[in-house]
């Protein structure tokens, strides 16, 4: 996570606080969405030398619900990487791709609680939010013997911040930037031992084509 | 014609006939001298004698073992250095022929030759000149990067008394799964076995044993066999001549490094013998190219006089050669344990390194004479790309033999015939009954017979090096394509084994084909 994006990240609050929310009362909002976007992940070196990229494509979905308290929604999405690559051998100077066919999928799940700030415009809706993630990792290979391939799921956290722009009542358009950290859940074997990598996390940006209120 | 003349009209002609006929069935045949001709390249196919027992023990890594010929010798040896030259290497500034003339004359030499695939001279300096002290001399000199006696080197193995489940071997290595991963390479591999040369090849040789020898100090004379012809077969689980690339024999200085020992067609097959074909046993990477490297002499060259013998110098040109000729991958089964260090095979190999080759080479088993470690393994531990291989038995632990050394880097199987009677490495090789009829007492002594094959159990480092070039080869073909990625992968994934970490006695460990082949995941 670069200090720009930590920076970011940290004004929404504060922007949050300058402008507090002029929507309580409001009833429950719900609304579901569809998204697909763009994950870097942190480990970058172990992820090129597998699957050739430290980004990929990221698609998914979720609930959100506005609560009746201001601006506060919660929210539970989840999401797909999948990456096709070969197994490799690495030295400091090299990283020689074996043949091998191997998968990489990552699942995350992230329950969120944030802000939306309403009062900006009707249309356009800045947000800030936060939560828990779990993320499940599934790595498949040929040739692999009983448990040498995995398939775990690790928990950490994420921070997120974002833009809702109301296309209709019921249709919306947004774009948002997550930042997740998964400790500890690479680093103990194969590549992200080598480039000694520990975290599944990344940062994602996401389109969202959201239906409801 | 008087009456006289006509009475001996029929003695005369009755002498001149026989003269006739003495001069055609007398005439001398044409001395070949110490050469080798080859009567024809057509020869009935190889005699496959199964699995055999061996009656007699020899320990080649023991240098009495080599045979004494009672007679001339182009390059007489004592020791374990030949007398009468040196090998020089000049400084890449200096004027090589100035400064070879000044060496000469300070040592009282009589020429400098350089040879091919060298970058080296041999000094040929007087017999009774101590060549340990003349090389000592010229090493003190600014213009002398190094120099060094010619030292004779052997193949590093333990004939014993004697199919794929006789292959402990490879079940120890999980070869099987480690094949499904990489089956057997492929031939843009090219593996060279420098060693005693390689059954390549079909033929009918003549050669000419021109003097009586004994193979030990005080044993019994065997007598000349003058001009015999020696029938050769391919080993017919080492494939079609197809099979071969670029041979080469640097004991007869030829193109035909036939095997006349069994040790070079052993290792061979352990690097690559024919598997999966319904006969005999298996090898490493049965798929690849094999170089057969001529550098070592085995009794019969001796015997028959062959101009060369495995000296170091002989070794590094065989080294070269390989290099150049795009071997990616070395077997050293040889080497020797006295004299001192060998700065001409360090070169070679290094050169080796770095032309893309990966060195195997044997630790040397002297563990229970003295735990003198082969000489041309030290060069591996401070190069990335060539590793010294020490040997484990059939209960994988240490073979009694293997030496323990610093410069033991990894172990693989070579066998334990001590503890095992079939605890030994099988493989195919000539029918040392046949061969060797050195051994046989001297009333039954006769030509040798190279074209019997059978299944011999052999141990030693140089049945352990094999394993780890054959997997070289595989590693190869599976994309780790430098020498040094090769051995560090080696390493990686090597089973420890004795002390945790690195030891003398297994290196890093034992090799761990099927978990190197697979290498790494993202996570694990």
């Amino acid at each position: 996570m670069t200090v720009r994006t930590l920076v970011r990240v940290a004004l929404l609050p504060l922007l949050a606080a300058l402008l507090p929310a002029s929507a309580a009362g409001q009833g429950i909002d719900v609304r579901g969405y569809g998204m697909i976007g763009s994950i870097t992940f942190t480990a970058s070196d172990s992820f090129e030398s597998v699957v050739g990229n430290d980004s990929g494509r990221l698609l998914g979905g979720g609930v959100e619900v506005g609560l009746p308290l201001g601006g506060l929604f919660v929210g539970v999405g989840g999401s797909r990487y999948r990456a096709d690559g070969s197994r490799v051998f690495v030295t400091s100077s090299r990283v020689f791709t074996l043949g091998i066919p191997t998968q990489v999928t990552v699942s995350p799940i992230d329950v969120t609680a944030g802000w939306r700030f309403r009062q900006l415009s009707r249309r356009i809706v800045p947000y800030v939010g936060g939560g828990w993630s779990s993320y499940r990792y599934e790595e498949t290979a040929d040739f692999a013997a009983p448990g040498e391939n995995i398939n775990e799921r690790y928990s950490g956290y994420h921070l997120l911040g974002g833009v809702d722009l109301r296309i209709t009542r019921w249709l919306g358009l947004g774009g948002e930037y997550v930042w997740t950290r998964i400790p500890d859940a690479l680093g103990t074997d194969g590549a992200s031992a080598f480039f000694n990598e520990t975290d599944l996390g990344g940062s994602s940006l996401r389109v969202k084509l959201s239906i409801g209120r | 014609m008087s009456l006289k003349t006509k009475r001996l009209l029929p003695g005369i002609l009755l002498i001149a006939a026989a003269l006739a006929v003495t001069s055609l069935t007398g005439q001398e045949p044409v001395d070949q001298g110490d050469a080798r001709v080859m009567i024809t390249d057509a020869a009935l196919p190889a005699i496959d004698r199964g699995l055999r027992l061996q009656d007699t023990l020899a320990d080649p890594g023991d240098p009495v073992s080599l045979p004494l010929i009672d007679g001339d010798r182009s390059e007489p040896q004592r020791g374990d250095a030949l007398e009468g030259s040196i090998i020089v290497k000049f400084r890449r500034e200096v004027d090589r022929e100035e400064a070879g003339r000044e060496a000469l004359a300070r040592l009282g030499g009589t020429r400098i030759e350089r040879r091919e695939f060298t970058d080296w001279d041999i000094l040929h300096i007087p017999v009774t000149t101590d060549v340990e002290a003349a090389a000592a001399l010229m090493a003190e000199r600014d213009d002398v990067e190094y120099a060094q006696p010619r030292y004779l080197n052997h193949q590093m193995y333990r004939p014993n008394d004697p199919f794929y489940n006789l292959q402990w071997n490879m079940t120890a290595l999980d070869m099987e799964r480690a094949w499904d991963i990489q089956p057997g390479a492929t031939s843009n591999v090219i593996v060279a076995v420098i060693d005693t040369g390689v059954a390549f090849r079909s033929g009918t040789y003549r050669f000419n044993s021109r003097f009586p020898f004994r193979l030990v100090a005080g044993g019994p004379v065997y007598p000349a066999l003058g001009q015999v012809d020696i029938p050769f077969a391919a080993a017919p689980e080492l494939g079609a001549r197809d099979r071969y690339v670029t041979p080469r024999d640097f004991i007869w200085g030829d193109d035909e490094p036939l095997d006349m020992d069994g040790h070079g067609t052993h290792v061979a097959g352990t690097v690559g013998q024919l598997t999966n074909n319904g006969i005999g046993v298996a090898g490493m990477a049965f798929n690849v190219k094999i170089m057969p490297v001529k550098v070592i002499a085995g009794e019969w060259d001796f015997i028959f006089g062959a101009p060369n013998g495995g000296t170091d110098d002989i070794v590094a040109q065989g080294i070269r050669y390989a290099a150049d000729n795009n071997a990616k991958v070395i077997n050293l089964s040889l080497g020797r344990e006295q004299g001192g260090p060998a700065p001409v095979v360090d070169a070679a190999v290094r050169y080796a390194v770095g032309r893309g080759a990966f060195v195997a080479i044997a630790a040397g088993n002297s563990r229970e004479r003295g735990n003198l470690p082969n000489i041309l393994g030290n060069v591996s531990p401070t190069l990335s790309g060539a590793v010294t291989v020490s040997a484990v038995g059939k209960s994988l632990a240490g073979a009694y033999y293997s030496v323990t050394s610093p410069a033991v880097e990894l172990t693989a199987p070579g066998g334990d015939l001590r503890a095992d009677s079939t605890g030994g490495v099988i493989q195919q090789t000539f029918d040392l009954d046949l061969l060797q009829t050195f051994r046989r007492p001297v009333a039954q002594f006769g030509p040798p017979r190279a074209d019997s094959f059978a299944y011999y159990y052999f141990q030693g480092t140089s049945m352990a090096t094999p394993h780890v070039a054959g997997l070289a080869a595989l590693l190869f073909q599976q994309g780790i394509t430098s020498p040094d990625a090769i051995e560090e992968a080696m390493k990686k994934f090597a089973t420890d084994k004795g002390p945790a970490g690195r030891d003398d006695e297994y290196g890093v460990g034992m090799i761990n084909p099927r978990a190197t082949l697979r290498g790494l995941g993202l996570a694990r």
